[in-house]
């Protein structure tokens, strides 16, 4: 008995001595952030995942190539899934659903780097590719939201200037994530900017349809900034710094560097595409084992593979935009689907040649910079810049030289259908269409969308707008 | 047995011997229970010291004092039964049990306490009250048998998973799973495979359990604090006793049967109504006749998609065990085998079940017992509950009727690629393996030594392991997964759930009315997840499944997570005189899941009884057996969140250019801790007329507080939520038992058990004064409740859909101003009905289990319901469409796309996918026929009976879709539920 209670005494105190160990545990597949962005590699890790996100179906994987072209004139649905049937018809919220917590998450990791970079172990140079890849990617997102969500500057319709919230600090506890309202467009034009005025500064050139495109670089960050510049009607600086971004990826005024029209085709099946200026690289284990033929874009826009769903084909005003001789025409190759009568088109610009439905996805193309430096300079006046960007581009598509007597705003027709036909399934056209102030107009028994109409702009969450009551709805959505 | 123990008591007894006689009575004193003789039972006179015993036989002879008239009759363990003489010389009594003295045992890890004493809310359900049901598990047994509990299978699967929720939902975000302890090893539930809902309870066979008793409140739980806000299920499976060896087998075989099935539109009604949709939204009427083929064309022909995916699934079961003992040592030993087919193809389980319960005494101090269980468990699941183009509940139903299944040579045929991803949900059912095994095992070794008769210590030791081993195959011989070759993956789940506790146990009665007893210890538990996956592509023949024949490893995926909990706890009671009791229980607990500064929690109960019955003013009450109140108050703990909820997190963001990247997955919070339930509680139990009537009634009020609750964040900070201590969620109730005995007449007897759960949900409180979260939580609402637009009907002026404004008007548009707070999700009352009729060897019994008050959603109606304007084939109902202004109809317009201009699409979310989620269901028939037991002795039986049974044979409800039941969970989809099934079976069961 005394035994018994000795052993039993000595095993209490054990016990209660190692309680502190005792509940001890370690989580085995995360870190703390203390220990994950000690260093340098730590934030960059957190930065490949924002490249991830860009991949995701609802961002440049699907939506944002997909839906900027149904929503316009450039597509039309030929298998009703239920998907894009409503931003076919424009019908009310059917629009680009950006705000969403991966969009989100992708500018609050940007915004955890800039915010620590500085403090962290490594070299410098690591640490600028890493500022300058976090400033270029916030950027992007905020672009591609302010684009969604709101008017580009001196475009308000009835004055209404709202565009995305701002957060520039990182939310890392509760506390950080208060409620905001909605900033200007001027404000969030302006941090787009300055966040890639910074990424030019820090991030290192990189060889056109070289590995560097994969990442951010210097020519990108150029090149979207000049977008940025065309997009708020900052012609000016959208030419000069199309120019820069031009000389930086060594392209010529004479569209050298471009692929020559033989190439065009094939160049979407290269990776990366040799005019690729920035391009997102998938692998197969990003992908769910379903994710190829139920969300890619070559299941949705082809029927190579036989298991393709097949939904969209170019819209019939589409392909009455190509010109005799456009090589761009051989993007599309006739088929038939079951269930659509007639003849339709199978997009050659997601073929999924990696395997299985798989490809990368080119977010800007070299093109680009000819077609933003030619708007530009027809805006401020150089019609014979503007012609000839035009003609240096049209010479690698196996089209003629713009003659002397294209001008005014028959110039300008030809700079927007050169933009569509070169970025047909790129998600460019709803967005070309609306920073310019245009109705969208369509084909069958679509009704026009007027510029003014409250469907322009999309609709921010309900439950987003019930959580924070300083969040303002765009008008028309009750 | 009766007699040999009381051969002594009988000794004693006979001393009191007679005086002063006048007459003389004779007589037998027998018990009701087996119609033999009582040795030993006291006889009095009343009013008198005057008595005698029984003799072995259990005669007796009394001489009765002039001017008595009353004898009391009495033995222990039947009750009191007092005789008026009159001029009777000869009295035979017969005693009935007495109810009080059969109050069973409740046996804990801790200890084992009498239910008499016990004055918490506790209800219990025996064993043999499920025995022989084809049940999967027990959980599934308590269904409707027990007030305060709410039992919904939310899963048809055979071995699936179910729902359990004691006194409502108190957690929002945290879990609401009561805590399981199976014979004090506290098991994991929830499911075990990722390939088909397989129950984790399961493993236990359910004919091995003697009682399953329930602890509602929280002086019964508390000894359990630290996770017993949601109450505790205790299981104590069979043990053998001391004597012949007993033996058990029972065998039955049956069949399954849908419950019932969408009535879905055939080739003609979908083209009719497809032609009309396509027509409206001024597309090509040609196009719907390329896809749904042509309404005028009479050779037009339909296949049957459910025909090919529904049937009368086989169901068997047997089951054998051995039971017995000696002096040193006892067992119980037992197997089963159990098989059950799907009303859907491809789907079912089967489980092999092995057990020995050993208990021996080396010494008479010194007890040592193991319960050893092993079961192996396969499941071949479906694809089901969500909207899934791959899954059988809805796929079957949304398949076209146009497009045929088979090709002429009898292999599969293509499906459309604009539909349905392009997947023939027949081929893909019938070729996608989906397989799950499991071998799992719930074990546990007890030492306990006795010091002295009040003082005893015991070591308690169990363990819940599951290894479980998924295959999930899709063939290239699917069009969809064959530009790829095909792919398996297979995945290893490694459970491990360990728990331990060392506790001293007294017990003593002092001057024969003050008993105290208590329990003091410390416990441990700790639980680990492991799991390992791979994925393989490109089969070279899809016979070949595994990884060894893939062209390319695809993808690999391993984690671990584990938990740690440690407690202190201490118990005491008091019983004066079996009137009076006080129960105080203190427990301390400290988990691994809380923030670094929050760990530990205090957690507490008391109570108090007061056995009126037993009171001297009312011991002349005849009628009254037993009448005790009782009243209870006590805080108990959940912490049922992720392993790591509290701490920031920066894990797998995926990879890019084949660099792992890394992400903050999750922001900590390092002051989160338990949350708390506080309950009161005040019953009555009452036992009148000689046990005809016994009911029990609790009133209750369970307040959670300090709620882990998900507090949602503004989507533009980058996170969705932030799990933080705040908000109060009230739960009260009325829960009601009733058992009574309404009619003996001769061999005939009708029995009737009744019980229901009166109760109510309400938010009381959320956080920095807000009144609402969006649309999902409001304070003064309950916490699950629908929230959506108001349907109006069809507009007979243009077929469109109506919605209310919500300023008493109309619109056609929807959006954050048109939508309301419609109901609760959550039932306001539950119980089940038994009536048991027994005519000598037959007895039938008829259960009904009901449940009133939620409105349940059903988005299979997205599908099916869409008014011919979508893509899949809708139901028969949906001809009665609008087709010209005037035509009052039930369904509108249909319009390709859904989404006509100038209105919402058809699609939208509004209550008319809603509907009363109430219903009473016929759970459970049952007839039962015992042979005599002199023919059963004949055979060499000591008992046989036969029997036959039906579950699920009608439910009575205004739900909309198949089974109220398995939607009514409104946390959950409604897609594609896999509906419970009607079950017929017939067996055997025979005793050595």
């Amino acid at each position: 008995m005394k035994k018994y209670i000795q052993i039993l005494t000595l095993g209490g105190a054990l016990a209660l001595g190692s309680c502190s160990d005792l509940l001890d545990t370690e989580p085995r597949q995360s870190l703390t952030p203390e220990t994950a962005f000690a260093d340098v590699d730590g934030y960059q890790s957190l930065i490949y995942t924002v490249y991830g996100r860009a991949r995701g179906f609802n961002n440049y994987g699907q939506q944002l190539m997909i839906a900027p072209e149904i929503m316009a004139d450039n597509l039309k649905i030929i298998a009703n899934t239920g998907r894009y049937i409503g931003q076919e018809a424009n019908a009310d919220r059917a629009h680009i659903n950006l705000w969403r917590t991966d969009y989100w998450s992708g500018i609050n990791e940007a915004n955890i780097a800039l915010a620590g970079i500085d403090e962290a172990e490594g070299d410098d140079a690591a640490r600028n590719v890493v500022k300058g890849e976090a400033y270029f990617l916030r950027a992007m997102f905020y672009f591609d939201m302010s684009k969604v969500f709101g008017y580009e500057p001196g475009k308000e319709v009835n004055g209404w200037d709202k565009s995305v919230i701002i957060r520039t600090t990182p939310t890392l506890g509760f506390s950080d994530a208060d409620f905001r309202t909605r900033a200007t467009n001027r404000e969030v034009y302006d941090l787009i900017e300055s966040d890639l005025t910074a990424a030019i500064g820090l991030l290192p050139t990189a060889t056109l349809g070289g590995s560097g495109v994969y990442r951010a670089s210097k020519g990108s960050a150029e090149a979207l900034l000049s977008r940025v510049y065309l997009y708020e009607g900052k012609y000016a600086e959208a030419a000069s710094m199309a120019t820069q971004a031009m000389a930086t990826f060594g392209l010529g005024n004479d569209g050298s560097g471009l692929v020559d029209a033989a190439n065009y085709v094939s160049s979407f099946a290269t990776y990366p595409n040799p005019e690729s200026l920035f391009e997102i690289e998938i692998r197969s284990n990003d992908w769910s084992t379903v994710d190829g033929v139920n969300n890619s874009m070559c299941s949705l826009s082809a029927n190579v593979f036989a298991s393709a769903q097949f939904i969209v084909t170019a819209s019939d005003e589409l392909l009455a935009s190509y010109e005799e001789g456009d090589v761009r025409m051989d993007t599309w190759t006739e088929t038939t689907r079951s269930g659509a009568a007639g003849t339709v088109y199978r997009s050659n610009k997601w073929l999924g040649t990696k395997g299985d439905f798989l490809e990368n996805l080119p977010i800007m193309r070299a093109a680009e910079l000819y077609l933003i430096r030619a708007e530009a300079r027809y805006r401020t006046g150089d019609e014979t810049g503007a012609r000839a960007d035009l003609s240096a581009l049209r010479s690698k598509r196996g089209l003629a030289a713009v003659g002397s007597g294209v001008s005014g705003s028959s110039l300008f027709d030809l700079i927007m259908n050169e933009r569509r036909v070169e970025f047909a399934l790129e998600g460019h056209r709803w967005f070309d269409l609306k920073r310019n102030g245009m109705d969208i107009t369509k084909a069958g028994s679509f009704e026009t969308v007027p510029y003014s109409d409250y469907r322009i702009l999309a609709p921010i969450p309900n439950d987003q707008i019930i959580l924070n009551e300083g969040l303002e709805n765009n008008p028309g959505y009750n | 047995m009766r007699k040999v123990l009381l051969l002594g008591l009988m000794l004693f007894l006979a001393s009191a011997v007679v005086f002063a006689q006048s007459r003389v009575i004779t007589g037998t004193i027998t018990s009701t229970e087996d119609g033999l003789g009582v040795p030993g039972a006291t006889v009095l006179v009343k009013g008198t010291t005057v008595g005698t015993a029984t003799d072995l036989d259990g005669n007796y002879s009394i001489s009765v004092p002039a001017g008595s008239n009353v004898l009391v009759f009495s033995f222990v363990g039947l009750r009191s039964q007092e005789v008026t003489i009159g001029n009777q010389t000869t009295i035979n009594v017969a005693l009935e049990p007495d109810v009080q003295a059969l109050s069973e045992f409740v046996i804990t890890s801790y200890g084992d306490q009498s239910k008499r004493e016990i004055t918490g809310a506790i209800a219990s359900v025996k064993g043999e009250v499920f025995q022989d049901l084809p049940m999967q598990s027990f959980d599934r047994a308590m269904q409707g048998r027990i007030a305060g509990v709410q039992v919904t299978s939310a899963s048809g699967q055979p071995g699936g998973t179910l729902n359990v929720r004691i006194r409502g939902v108190g957690s929002i975000n945290a879990g609401n799973d009561p805590l399981y302890i199976v014979d004090g090893v506290q098991v994991n539930n929830g499911g075990l495979s990722g390939q088909g809902s397989q129950n984790a309870l399961a493993s236990i066979n359910p004919n091995d359990i003697e009682s399953i008793e329930v602890l509602k409140d929280a002086a019964a739980a508390a000894i359990y604090g630290a996770q017993a806000a949601n109450g505790v299920v205790l299981i104590t499976t069979k043990r053998g006793t001391k004597g012949a060896t007993k033996t058990r087998l029972s065998v039955q075989e049956g069949i399954v049967q849908p419950l019932g099935l969408y009535d879905v539109m055939n080739a003609t009604q979908l083209a009719t109504i497809k032609r009309d949709a396509y027509l409206n939204a001024g597309r090509d009427p040609n196009d719907a006749a390329a896809t749904y083929g042509n309404p005028e064309d009479p050779n037009l022909e339909s296949y049957d998609w459910l025909d090919a995916l529904y049937r009368n699934g086989r169901l068997s079961v047997y089951d054998l065990s051995v039971s017995g003992g000696d002096e040193k040592t006892t067992f119980f030993l037992s197997g089963s085998y159990t098989k059950q087919e799907g009303q859907i193809i491809m789907s079912d389980y089967q489980r092999a079940t092995g057990r020995l319960n050993l208990t021996h005494r080396p010494s008479k101090k010194f007890t040592v017992s193991a319960n050893i269980s092993l079961a192996f468990q396969e499941t071949n699941g479906s694809i089901a509950n969500g909207n899934f183009v791959n899954g059988p509940f809805m796929a079957g139903f949304s398949a076209r009727p146009n497009v045929p299944i088979y090709n002429e040579d009898g292999t599969f045929a293509p499906y459309p690629s604009n539909h349905l991803f392009g997947y023939n949900i027949v081929q893909g059912v019938n070729e996608e393996l989906r397989n799950a095994k499991t071998v799992q095992t719930v074990s546990n070794l007890q030492l306990n030594y006795q010091f002295a008769p009040w003082l005893s210590f015991t070591s308690y030791f169990g363990i819940d392991f599951s290894d479980n081993a998924d295959i999930n195959n899709r063939p290239s011989t699917i069009p969809v997964f064959s530009s790829y070759g095909g792919a398996s993956v297979f995945t290893a789940r490694r459970k491990n759930n360990f728990n331990t506790n060392h506790n001293f146990n007294f017990n003593k009665k002092f001057n024969d009315v003050h008993t105290i007893t208590g329990v003091l210890g410390f416990e441990y538990k700790g639980a680990q997840d492991d799991l390992q996956s791979a994925t393989g592509r490109g089969f070279p023949n899809p016979t070949l499944i595994y990884l060894q024949n893939a062209a390319t490893p695809f993808a690999v995926n391993s984690n671990f997570t584990e938990y740690k909990r440690a407690g202190f706890f201490g118990q005491a009671k008091y019983d004066y005189d079996d009137r009076y009791t006080a129960d105080v229980t203190l427990r301390r607990d400290g988990h691994s899941r809380f923030g670094d500064k929050n760990r530990w929690g205090t957690f507490y109960a008391a109570s108090l009884g007061w056995r009126l019955s037993s009171e001297a003013f009312l011991q002349d009450v005849n009628w009254l057996d037993n009448l005790r109140m009782r009243a209870s108050y006590g805080v108990t703990g959940n912490s049922l969140i992720p392993d790591f909820a509290s701490r920031s997190l920066v894990g797998d963001g995926g990879q890019y250019l084949g660099n792992g990247a890394l992400t903050l997955n999750q922001l900590g919070n390092d002051l989160l801790t338990w949350e708390e339930a506080e309950t009161v509680n005040v019953g009555l139990d009452w036992t009148l007329f000689n046990g005809r009537i016994i009911g029990t009634v609790d009133f209750w009020r369970k307040n959670s507080k300090s709620l882990l609750f998900n507090t949602p964040l503004p989507t533009d900070s980058g996170f969705g939520t932030i799990t933080r201590n705040t908000g109060t969620v009230r739960n009260q109730g009325i829960d009601i038992d009733i058992q009574t005995v309404n009619i003996v007449a001769g061999k005939f007897q009708w029995n009737t058990g009744f019980n229901i759960t009166f109760l109510e949900n309400e938010l009381l409180s959320l956080y920095d004064g807000l009144d609402r979260v969006g649309n999902d939580l409001i304070v003064g609402k309950p916490i699950q409740f629908w929230y959506t637009n108001t349907y109006l009907g069809v507009n007979p002026a243009n077929g469109r859909q109506m919605f209310s404004d919500m300023n008493g008007g109309y619109t056609y548009i929807t959006g954050t101003s048109t939508q309301s707070y419609i109901g609760s999700g959550l039932p306001s009352s539950y119980g089940g009905l038994s009536n048991t009729l027994t005519f000598g060897p037959v007895s039938l019994e008829v259960f009904f289990q009901y449940q009133f008050g939620n409105m349940a959603w059903n988005s299979d109606l997205y599908n099916l319901g869409d008014w011919g304007s979508g893509t899949d084939n809708q139901l028969v109902d949906m001809l009665d469409y609008w087709k010209q202004p005037g035509d009052v109809t039930t369904v509108g317009r249909p319009y390709e796309g859904g989404q006509a201009p100038g209105t919402s699409n058809i699609s939208t979310a509004s209550t008319r996918l809603l509907s009363d989620g109430g219903y009473i269901r016929l759970k459970q028939v049952t007839l039962n026929y015992t042979l005599p037991s002199v023919a059963a002795s004949k055979i060499g039986m000591s008992s046989a009976s036969l029997f036959v049974q039906g579950l699920n044979l009608a439910t009575f409800t205004k739900y909309n879709g198949i089974d109220p039941e398995a939607n009514s969970l409104s946390t959950e989809t409604t897609y594609g539920r896999y509906p419970n099934a009607k079950q017929f079976t017939a067996g055997i069961n025979l005793n050595f």
